[in-house]
């Protein structure tokens, strides 16, 4: 007999439940396997100490206290024995401290460009946190909880903190140290618990969907499906994902994007002369973008692209840039080209090369210290290049320039980045080509396997400014 | 003479003293009697039952001794009594309730360890579930009260209490597993 059926067995058995068939079945085959028997006494005495021993509920969370009254007189008809045990009970719940309504539990750590948003606790670093929401709009924010759990959120995220052994994540990505104080840390999710049993994880939510993405970096934890009961072991190096529907999918289906938003407008004067690729592309191309403006002329002869592309991790409209431990094809650089046959290049006075960064839904903020990016010019040999046909490599080697770098603060996803250089304007004015390239990578490596994968708009994307090129030029 | 010595029917035990021992061991005395009765009223009517029994043998007690172990057989007794009254053929048969009956006493101490832990698991369900487990056991709610309160059918509800067991049962496993390595 499989363990399921035996376990359902069992199961009709307490519910009073089996037939004659089912009673025999049980009956039989308890009395060939004492591991049957064994599985049997302790799931009725699981049933039994739940029933019966009322001490199993006492120091439970507040929704407890809300029933108090309901629950005396509803409990226990039996008398005498279980009346002398209901004062014995009720006695217990005098002596039992209440829970205060500042208890506290937890407290925020550390934090790297937080910016918050809504919710219902403190968020200073240094806080103490009791039951409550926080929600994180940007940045990282590590808490300490009193079990010794460490959970480090990354924007966007929204987390309640239920006690120091459990918290409930909404959205957005938890990853979680827990030392052997805080054996068994919980983080519930819509579809599923994470129970983490010493070691490093991360858990991932997607709030649209309810998807719940496990990843272990260290020792093992548990998933906990929450409608089939189904429980699933991992370890050091495993990734599991439940779907919105409360079933388990295969890895390699799990990437997904997350949404992105949209961003102020740029702060340039009039002199200004903006170059971004075309929208056209995109179905739900906003009109009278933000950077056309009625006297400036918007070239739409652009192309972007990044390489390699990877089955299954690729994004239809970021460019996509790490640079991670190990060599390989998760290493990406984009590249874009500008038209600036309109314009005399000898007459750039000063150029803005502007990136909007978007989060990718890839890896892990927490692995990655301060980034910093490099952009370079390309030049000599530079083949005319078609976007949609690179995949593993820039094709032909051209000459690289460097022209600037920027930096995003650790836990930063979003927003708008680039560079305005000397060097920048100056490889502007000495090109002999109408068609710019330029190549943007990220001089700063993961700490960790997993890192973030950082990604900006690319001329596909739906709402966020593509790369853009601004120059002023030297007015005649 | 003191008024015990004048007792026809001296007993090493007073009544007070027995309902004291009794209580301690009541609860111990419904989970031994639950392997077998999983129905907690019918239980607590059998634990009913076994302390009448006990209260007439109390003289065969040694105070010496542990209260729950020896009267725990009694509790058992009694309930293989209750079983062989109802006559239901869909039970458990004799020699299979007899072989619990001796394991569930050879594993005493086990399940007591494994209580404690569940003690602890019980406090990391999510909310739901330990609202709907709370309700049900502590609160003796019926199925059909449970199904009417969460808005969920007869059957989601049993399925629900099965699966949670389950996870309390899978939780305890890994507790007493964390133990062992350390």
């Amino acid at each position: 007999m499989k363990e399921k059926e035996l376990r359902n067995l069992i199961d009709g058995h307490l519910r009073e439940n089996l037939d004659l068939a089912g009673a025999k079945k049980l009956s039989d085959h308890l009395s060939e396997n004492a591991d049957a028997r064994k599985l049997y006494l302790e799931m009725t005495d699981l049933h039994a100490s739940l029933a019966v021993d009322e001490t199993m509920w006492i120091e439970q969370p507040e929704w407890v206290e809300k029933e108090e009254a309901e629950t005396i007189t509803s409990f226990r008809t039996y008398i005498p024995w279980a009346l002398a045990a209901s004062v014995v009970f009720l006695l217990s719940l005098l002596f039992w401290p209440k829970q205060q309504e500042n208890q506290t539990f937890a407290l925020i750590k550390d934090s790297y460009s937080a910016t918050w948003e809504g919710g219902d606790l403190t968020t200073a670093v240094g806080s103490r946190l009791g039951d409550g929401t926080l929600r994180l709009t940007e940045g990282l924010v590590t808490l300490q909880f009193d079990s010794g759990a460490e959970v480090t959120l990354e924007a966007p995220v929204s987390l309640r903190l239920i006690d120091s052994m459990k918290c409930e994540l909404t959205n957005g990505t938890a990853v979680t140290y827990v030392p052997e104080s805080a054996l068994g840390f919980r983080i519930i999710t819509p579809e599923a618990d994470v129970v983490d049993y010493g070691t490093r994880f991360s858990v991932t939510v997607f709030e649209e969907t309810g998807e719940t993405h496990t990843r272990v970096m260290e020792g093992k934890v548990q998933v906990e499906y929450s409608r089939t009961g189904e429980i699933v072991a991992l370890s050091a190096g495993e990734r599991h994902t439940v779907k919105g529907d409360g079933f388990a999918i295969p890895p390699a289906e799990t990437f997904r994007e997350l949404g992105t938003i949209p961003d102020k407008p740029l702060q340039h004067g009039p002199e200004w002369t903006f170059f971004e690729s075309s929208k056209d592309a995109f179905v739900g191309r906003i009109p009278n973008h933000l950077f056309v403006t009625d006297d400036k002329e918007v070239v739409n002869l652009l192309k972007d692209s990044y390489v390699p592309a990877i089955h299954n991790h690729n994004s239809k409209v970021l460019l996509l840039v790490k640079n991670a431990i190990s060599q390989g094809p998760m290493n990406r650089q984009a590249y874009m080209s500008f038209d600036l046959s309109e314009i005399d290049l000898t007459s750039v006075e000063e150029a803005d090369l502007l990136l909007q960064f978007a989060p990718s839904g890839w890896g892990l903020a927490s692995h990655l210290p301060d980034s910093t990016f490099n952009v370079y010019g390309l030049a000599g040999e530079v083949p005319d290049w078609d976007e949609t046909g690179i995949r593993d490599q820039f094709p032909g080697t051209p000459e690289t320039i460097y022209l600037g770098s920027f930096v995003l603060a650790k836990g930063i996803q979003k927003g708008r980045f680039g560079v305005r250089t000397e060097d920048l304007t100056n490889f502007l004015k000495t090109r002999t080509h109408s068609q710019i390239s330029f190549m943007v990578m990220r001089e700063t490596k993961e700490t960790e396997d997993g890192g973030l994968v950082h990604g900006f708009a690319s001329r596909r994307h739906p709402t966020l400014p593509a790369p853009t090129l601004a120059v002023r030029l030297k007015t005649p | 003479m003191t008024s015990e010595s004048t007792d026809p029917n001296p007993r090493s035990c007073t009544h007070k003293d027995f309902i004291r021992l009794f209580l301690e061991a009541e609860k111990d005395l419904l989970r031994y009697v639950m392997v077998l009765i999983p129905n907690v009223a019918d239980a607590r009517d059998v634990v009913q039952e076994a302390a009448v029994a006990l209260w007439d043998k109390i003289d065969l007690y040694d105070p010496g001794k542990p209260f729950a172990p020896w009267a725990c057989r009694f509790a058992l007794n009694e309930a293989k009594m209750f079983l062989r009254k109802k006559s239901r053929q869909n039970r458990l048969a004799d020699e299979v309730v007899d072989l619990l009956e001796i394991e569930r006493m050879e594993n005493a101490d086990r399940l007591d360890a494994r209580k404690d832990h569940l003690r602890e698991c019980l406090r990391s369900l999510p909310s739901k579930n330990a609202e709907l487990v709370h309700d049900y056991y502590f609160n003796e709610l019926s199925v059909e009260e449970l199904g009417k309160r969460f808005e969920r059918s007869i059957d989601a509800i049993y399925k629900t209490l099965q699966r949670v067991r389950q996870t309390l049962h899978a939780c305890i496993e890994n507790k007493i597993q964390l133990e062992a390595k350390l």
